[in-house]
């Protein structure tokens, strides 16, 4: 019943809010037809642990050096063109409703390329900026995709340390330098479990590693990282 | 986007319906769209549509006729032009004061006919005198006539007036109030809060100012004085003093950003807050047609916010339109309706083209080139959207509108701001409100700055146009296409998105990030207080005496300014507004106190704008001829001066009032025992006044008349002046040779308005004047505007408002 007035519910929020493709402008969905088959994919070759594209398709070379808490990141598209716009639509300009849309395509992503997890975790946000922007995109993105491929979320991850964006820090030290201990992880039923770890955009992946490690420390067996976007 | 479609839908079918009568069967024909639904299930949605429009198009007409009643004796229009009757109603609308009238919308219940008395409904707008103390809520009975509404050349205000639904009104009827406080209790709060709002501005700046701010922020247009309105008419920019959905949207997102930093957008209490806090707004102005359009419009887009949805400006117009209209289908010929939407739409569709201009705010040079171009194009967009209903509904147009719209608004946010954190001082802690005020104050000058430069150009304002209706379609339909081509032809998605995402650009404006350097905010500070210095210093007493007979029309008021700063005021005009608009010009912008206010005899032309002064000045001091009160007026003056503990004097003659640094202001008229038997005892026993220090000296005469003129002259030698404020502002019935022959004065004041009816000065006044100090040394008020003297208590200078003879 609840699922038959959620439906109702959304046919009229449509009605009085028609969705627009962030693209094109063309009325019905927020992407449309024609502009999803544009979209910016990241496609293989890539690395086999970052994600990055790379031609050899096994690591990268500076993956062949570490030896980091997370165990791969994969990413549906370059965060390039509609993807960049429609990021920003969800983080800064409150169209929460683009998640589903956005989620959709993450879960395409896991079902053809047979990934395999037992748990979404989504990145988190600092209460005060959580106050700021009123919800964690992360964590809209990650409900969705969980609803999507019918996996449990849990909300073990805090941000503890209000860090500034990683979007103003300018290089991958830095990064890193900015999110070390930011995060902390609540162990709750997190012991054995594949976690996939949502986050929107994946820069040098500092902020999904110090994710990671906390995840590990708390007893994960694996974490994947996975966000709708790279930046390259 | 079946919304769109269906709004247009419905907006047509209103139309027509005010057009032809539909039957309602033709309800029943969109059957005919439905039934082929089952058959062709592959067309479905665009089946079901088509019904739904087809539904709408009907379902508006038979809204439209729904709203047409016949004439009969139950309603009031048709009690139109039927003599002298008696209408009992209860005031449904807040009071609205304009020059020297109050007006106000009654809906009536009852009327009575040669004492036959029946029900009845309608709603009559009433005039009265603008001393009268009505509010919201009043249940009153008027014994009067009604009157259909007069038809102007350039105004249709029948139809103006029939758009809200008021088609009969009353001038000036007799009135007895019943009872008080019967209105929607809410609303009498509002409407309360609305005068002390407007009250609190009034005390906080002075006049132009005040009543700008008071027309900005809650849509009290009508103290505007006259000629200030004129500039704004010729200048294309009355727009920008009727609330417009720019105020509403300012005013929104400062609540928004407000509430936000103050709750946080966590939990949804920002967007509950803004509502209800914007419908409040909305009714404090009156809820007039535009702002209940931007009302709506900023609803919708508070709600999108809420679920998270885009914000698409042309699919909530459509929606507010349709909600507007079906309401009131009236709305939909009202101008100020047609004017906001299309303005609107002008935005929502022009302003894409220049968002595309503008760079990333990084650095504040290119904050102020966005602003530039965004405000250029809000400004063309509008422009293009909205002269030719303009053109076609006032028959003129500006040339000027646009940039002066342009360099005006800047000061626009700034002034909406300033302006509610004065009211809202002002009416916590007065000198609160003053300080705010002069805030206030530097932004409305500067606004008013801008609309005068741009009133004074020649050749700006195109009159007399006359435009058809074909060819304002035809103006729609050339526009509509370009559009469509510019949006099809070079990179659709290019502007559809920013139309998506950029038009409602005050939302995107809250998440921008502050300026890094608090450097330039110190020296925005620091330029403001400088100005603020200088204007200080600039006003300050300068050791000499100003005397400024006031260019007030029809009437009189006089300003001493003693060399110490001390403000004594001779009359204040005869309208509520004039007298105090030019003591704003004359007065430093923190100087409020009038020390001495004198009201020399009882009539109108002198003591129309005592009450706003009072009430808004700090009157020190009260002196009043010994005439007896003259008019209802004077019961108002009584409570206003019992309310306020303010001391008064009768004066006569004999008395004297010390200046200081041995200025003296001797009263000469009337004796104790007044003069009695003269051609007219109210102006002949008016006060007399002669001002002397050092070696100069004024002669006021108010309306003396040659009967005390004699008296005078019989008992009094001190009589020799410099300058003589001419008596009865000309009439021939005072200033008699012989008078002139004793006061001997050098220069001559007449303060007469332009083209009065009396036909003041009269020509054997000019004439003896003319023979005694010559016609270059007599000033006119109507001709020079307000005339200064200035002096040092040896020389005397004079300076005109206007260069004579113009």
């Amino acid at each position: 019943m609840t699922g038959r007035l959620k439906q109702l519910a959304e046919i009229v929020t449509d009605f009085f809010f028609p969705r627009q493709c962030i693209g094109c402008g063309k009325a019905g969905d927020f992407i449309c037809d024609q502009c999803s088959k544009k979209l910016p994919r990241l496609l293989p070759p890539i690395c086999q642990k970052c994600g990055k594209p790379e031609s050899s398709s096994i690591y990268c070379p500076a993956c062949w050096k570490k030896q980091g808490g997370i165990d791969s990141i994969r990413s549906v598209f370059i965060f390039n063109g509609m993807i960049r716009t429609a990021i920003h639509e969800l983080k800064y300009y409150n169209l929460k409703a683009i998640a589903a849309c956005l989620a959709k395509y993450m879960a395409d992503y896991i079902n053809e390329n047979k990934i395999s997890g037992s748990i979404v975790v989504p990145v988190p946000l600092h209460s005060r900026r959580l106050r700021e922007r009123g919800y964690n995109q992360s964590g809209l993105l990650a409900d969705e995709f969980a609803r999507l491929v019918d996996l449990p979320v849990l909300n073990c991850l805090l941000r503890i340390k209000d860090s500034q964006p990683q979007a103003r820090t300018t290089n991958v030290n830095m990064r890193r330098e900015n999110v070390k201990d930011a995060f902390s992880c609540l162990n709750k039923g997190i012991v054995d479990q594949q976690v996939i770890l949502i986050d929107d955009v994946c820069t040098s992946g500092a902020t999904l590693e110090a994710c990671a490690d906390k995840l590990k420390k708390a007893g994960a067996k694996h974490v994947l990282g996975f966000t709708l976007a790279r930046e390259i | 986007m079946p919304l769109l479609y269906l709004s247009i839908s419905w907006l047509t079918g209103i139309f027509a319906g005010s057009i032809i009568a539909l039957p309602a069967w033709l309800l029943a024909l969109s059957l005919t769209l439905i039934v082929p639904v089952i058959f062709l299930p592959r067309y479905r949605k665009i089946l079901l549509l088509s019904a739904f429009c087809y539904l709408a198009v009907i379902g508006g007409a038979l809204r439209y006729q729904s709203t047409v009643q016949p004439l009969d004796n139950a309603q009031l229009q048709y009690y139109n032009e039927k003599g002298t009757l008696q209408v009992q109603g209860m005031v449904s609308g807040a009071p609205e004061i304009k020059n020297s009238s109050i007006s106000f919308r009654l809906s009536a219940d009852n009327i009575a006919v040669n004492d036959a008395a029946s029900a009845v409904r309608g709603d009559v707008l009433v005039r009265l005198p603008f001393y009268k103390e009505i509010r919201y809520g009043d249940v009153l009975r008027l014994i009067g006539e009604l009157e259909t509404p007069q038809q102007f050349d350039d105004f249709d205000y029948k139809n103006y007036l029939a758009n809200q639904g008021i088609y009969s009104i009353m001038n000036y009827p007799k009135t007895v109030l019943l009872e008080r406080s019967k209105g929607f209790m809410p609303l009498s709060w509002i409407y309360d809060l609305r005068d002390k709002l407007a009250q609190s501005l009034s005390m906080s700046m002075p006049e132009p100012q005040s009543s700008l701010a008071q027309a900005i922020l809650l849509g009290l247009r009508g103290n505007i004085p006259a000629d200030l309105m004129q500039s704004f008419y010729y200048t294309g920019t009355t727009h920008l003093l009727a609330i417009s959905g720019l105020n509403l949207t300012i005013i929104l997102g400062m609540i928004v950003t407000a509430a936000i930093l103050l709750f946080g957008r966590k939990n949804k209490l920002y967007i509950w807050l803004s509502l209800s806090l914007i419908w409040l707004y909305t009714l404090l102005t009156g809820m007039p047609a535009t702002v209940v359009r931007a009302a709506v419009m900023g609803s919708v887009f508070l709600i999108a916010e809420l679920v998270g949805r885009q914000r698409n400006s042309i699919a909530a117009l459509a929606l507010t339109a349709a909600l507007m209209v079906g309401i009131e289908p009236g709305i939909l010929r009202d101008t100020s309706f047609q004017l906001s939407a299309l303005s609107m739409l002008g935005l929502a569709l022009i302003l894409p083209y220049f968002n595309r201009f503008s760079s990333v705010a990084d650095h504040p040079l290119y904050s102020v080139k966005n602003l530039v171009i965004i405000g250029f194009g809000s400004t063309l967009a509008a422009v293009l959207a909205t002269w030719p209903v303009i053109a076609i509904n006032f028959h003129q147009f500006s040339l000027v509108s646009m940039p002066a719209t342009f360099f005006a608004m800047p000061s626009f946010a700034a002034i909406i701001v300033a302006s509610i954190l004065t009211a809202a001082a002002g009416l916590i802690w007065q000198p609160l409100g003053w300080l705010m005020g002069l805030l206030a104050w530097l932004f409305l000058s500067y606004f008013l700055l801008i609309i005068q430069i741009f009133s004074a150009l020649p050749l700006v304002f195109i009159q007399n146009i006359n435009l058809q209706l074909w060819q304002v379609i035809l103006y729609y339909i050339i526009l509509a296409t370009i559009i469509l081509i510019l949006q099809n032809y070079p990179r659709i998605s290019e502007f559809l998105k920013s139309s998506v995402s950029e038009s409602m650009s005050i939302f995107n404006s809250i998440r921008a990030r502050p300026l890094k350097s608090y450097g330039v905010y110190i020296l925005v500070i620091l330029l403001i207080a400088n100005i603020f210095i200088w204007i200080g210093f600039a006003g300050l007493p300068d050791g000499k005496l100003h005397v400024s007979v006031f260019d007030v029309g029809q009437g009189e008021s006089i300003l001493i300014r003693t060399p110490e700063g001390q403000n004594v005021l001779i009359d204040t005009g005869p309208d509520p507004k004039s007298a105090a608009v030019q003591l704003g010009k004359s007065l430093p912008f923190w100087d409020r106190k009038i020390d001495l206010l004198i009201l020399t005899q009882p009539q109108s032309d002198h003591t129309s704008g005592s009450l706003q002064i009072i009430q808004t000045c700090e009157v020190k001091k009260l002196v009043l001829s010994p005439l007896p009160p003259h008019s209802v007026f004077y019961e108002e003056l009584d409570k206003l001066v019992e309310m306020k503990s303010l001391k008064t004097v009768t004066a006569h003659a004999g008395q004297e009032i010390s200046l200081g640094r041995g200025g003296r202001l001797m009263i000469l008229t009337p004796p104790v025992t007044m003069l009695t038997g003269t051609a007219d005892d109210i102006n002949n026993n008016s006060l007399a006044l002669r001002l002397s220090w050092n070696s100069v000296s004024f002669l006021f005469t108010s309306d003396i008349e040659r009967d005390a003129e004699r008296y005078l002259m019989e008992n009094r030698a001190s009589l020799r002046s410099d300058i003589l404020k001419v008596a009865h502002h000309g009439s021939r019935n005072s200033t008699s040779d012989d008078f002139l022959a004793i006061v001997r004065p050098s220069a001559a004041v007449i303060s007469a308005g332009e083209q009065n009816r009396f036909g003041h000065p009269h020509r054997e006044v000019l004439d003896r004047l003319n023979e005694w100090i010559g016609m270059n040394r007599v000033f006119i008020t109507s001709k020079c505007g307000t005339v200064e003297f200035i002096s040092d208590g040896q020389k005397l200078w004079y300076k005109t408002e206007k260069i004579a003879g113009k």
